[in-house]
């Protein structure tokens, strides 16, 4: 049954996400063209746009799928879905399978246009056209100060950051289309999204400054340290801006565990179409 | 067997709906038995299309009991109940054949050509998007599928309001021609009038009650009236 409700996430929003992803290649190759003809002002605001686009192609995908979510659940088509014979988790998560794949397809063609773009700054610059050697010592760097153990932290800690958007929509609209927020139609779900934002990043400072531990440059490698930023804050010299407190992690984990649990009890057992 | 000495199929004890201050159902005992057409007849605002959500297993936040076949609204009673909502419920962007699809892959007791023969009786072509389509038309589509599935129970609510008169007698011909006799249909609707000649039994419902409820020629008898009449002398 998942790949049956897989296929159907595919057929609903494959045009929403062909739209998407075209305008940003579309952005992304004017901008790197633009950017090699060395015009005046013209390839600095080519290149402005050409990062924004690059930047912004996940993070509009997934607002993208967001609202998808919220009129083919939420909105007359979801009377449909939610009269499925199937357990509402079931549908959640293969809602929450599909963002996964697309943010995750959604990175890629951001790093492949991230070459695009490359391209046209090189032949700007006149310097190396091919971005894999620029690559190689992108990476030959990262391996130099990082241990393996370290970069797969980062790699998973950034995926995480960039589903975390995603989880967190998902859970306001649908926490805030129960009873008796339903009745204030999308407010309800914004409602939700900002309280659940206040109570995100209060949660997360708090983790910071309880966890005295920090990601920091040690015998010239990263590493993690002992840190204690209340105490640094409260000090003379202040905080270290050459370090980045890790304490944020576990609160970050333990609200996105959280969200979607209490989304899949609010698919389960708290659907309420209006 | 007569169909008070049935087992209901629908049953609902002290089921209670509130919106704000607004009671939508009011400590509802309701018991239906299958095999027969039922409307569940009422003004705006008396609970018909709450009651059909709540059986539907679209909307969760009640009180009290209500079952269908034994099963409380969920996966298990979603597979025997076959709903269409007053809303248009499809992608207005899908074709009628997209949506033969989406049927035949979610209910295994769709039956695609059953589907496609009222579809064509309907004079409806499988191409068509729905956007495309008029209301009566797309009305039809979406009765077309619902009236397609094995279901035990047809949950239909308001399915020939907004459209023009001569496309509800063919709406409600399509609808009675799909209908098996062992299942329950329950029409949610005020147009007493078109549904009357099709109609086993009625409840009638006011502010989240039962007014009134009963076998349709026991009332008809018992009233001297038609069904028509007894809703306008009540609702008066």
């Amino acid at each position: 049954m998942m790949a049956i409700l897989l296929k159907h996430e595919w057929l609903r929003t494959r045009n929403l996400l062909a739209i998407t992803g075209g305008l940003a290649a579309l952005v992304v190759v004017l901008a790197s063209a633009l950017t090699a003809l060395d015009l005046p002002i013209i390839s600095t605001i080519a290149q402005v746009f050409g990062l924004i686009a690059l930047t912004a192609l996940v993070p509009v995908a997934q607002i993208a799928l967001a609202v998808d979510f919220w009129t083919s659940n939420y909105r007359r088509t979801g009377y449909f879905t939610h009269a499925l014979p199937l357990r509402g988790s079931t549908i959640f998560l293969a809602k929450l399978i599909w963002v996964v794949v697309v943010t995750l397809a959604g990175l890629v063609a951001t790093l492949v246009l991230g070459g695009v773009l490359s391209v046209g700054i090189s032949l700007q610059a006149g310097t190396e056209v091919n971005p894999i050697p620029v690559l190689q010592g992108l990476w030959a760097t990262v391996t130099a100060v990082a241990s393996p153990g370290m970069i797969v932290a980062a790699v998973g800690v950034l995926l995480m950051m960039y589903l975390f958007s995603p989880v967190q929509y998902y859970f306001a609209i649908s926490v805030g289309s129960e009873s008796p927020l339903n009745r204030l139609g999308f407010g309800g779900p914004v409602l939700m999204y900002v309280g659940a934002y206040v109570v995100f990043q209060v949660l997360m400072a708090i983790g910071i400054f309880a966890v005295p531990f920090a990601v920091a440059m040690e015998g010239g490698r990263l590493g993690v340290i002992p840190y204690n930023l209340l105490g640094a804050v409260m000090s003379p010299g202040g905080a270290a801006d050459d370090l980045m407190p890790v304490g944020f992690l576990a609160p970050f984990l333990l609200i996105i565990a959280v969200c979607i649990w209490r989304s899949v009890r609010s698919w389960n057992r708290k659907v309420s179409l209006v | 067997m007569t169909a008070t000495e049935l087992a209901p199929l629908v049953r609902t004890r002290g089921l209670t709906v509130r919106y704000g201050r607004t009671t939508a159902l009011d400590s509802l005992d309701l018991d239906l038995v299958p095999g027969q057409i039922l409307g569940l007849l009422g003004e705006n605002g008396c609970g018909k299309t709450t009651l059909m959500k709540v059986l539907a297993g679209v909307y969760a936040d009640y009180s009290g009991e209500a079952t269908i076949a034994g099963h409380a609204p969920g996966p298990s009673s979603k597979a025997l109940v076959s709903f269409l909502p007053d809303a248009s419920f499809l992608a207005d962007s899908a074709r009628v054949r997209y949506c033969l699809d989406l049927y035949a892959d979610f209910f295994a007791d769709f039956q695609r050509e059953k589907a496609r023969d009222l579809i064509g009786f309907f004079g409806l072509s499988e191409t068509s998007r729905l956007r495309e389509m008029s209301k009566g038309m797309r009305e039809k589509v979406q009765i077309s599928l619902a009236m397609s599935r094995d279901a035990r129970v047809f949950l239909l609510d308001e399915p020939i309001s907004g459209v023009d008169p001569a496309a509800r007698d063919v709406i409600l011909d399509g609808i009675l021609r799909s209908h098996s006799e062992d299942s329950l249909l329950v029409l949610a609707t005020h147009l007493v009038h078109d549904l009357e000649p099709m109609l086993d039994g009625v409840v009638m419902m006011r502010h989240g009650k039962v007014l009134l409820a009963g076998d349709a020629d026991d009332l008809r008898a018992e009233h001297s009236a038609s069904l028509d009449q007894i809703f306008k002398e009540t609702y008066r």
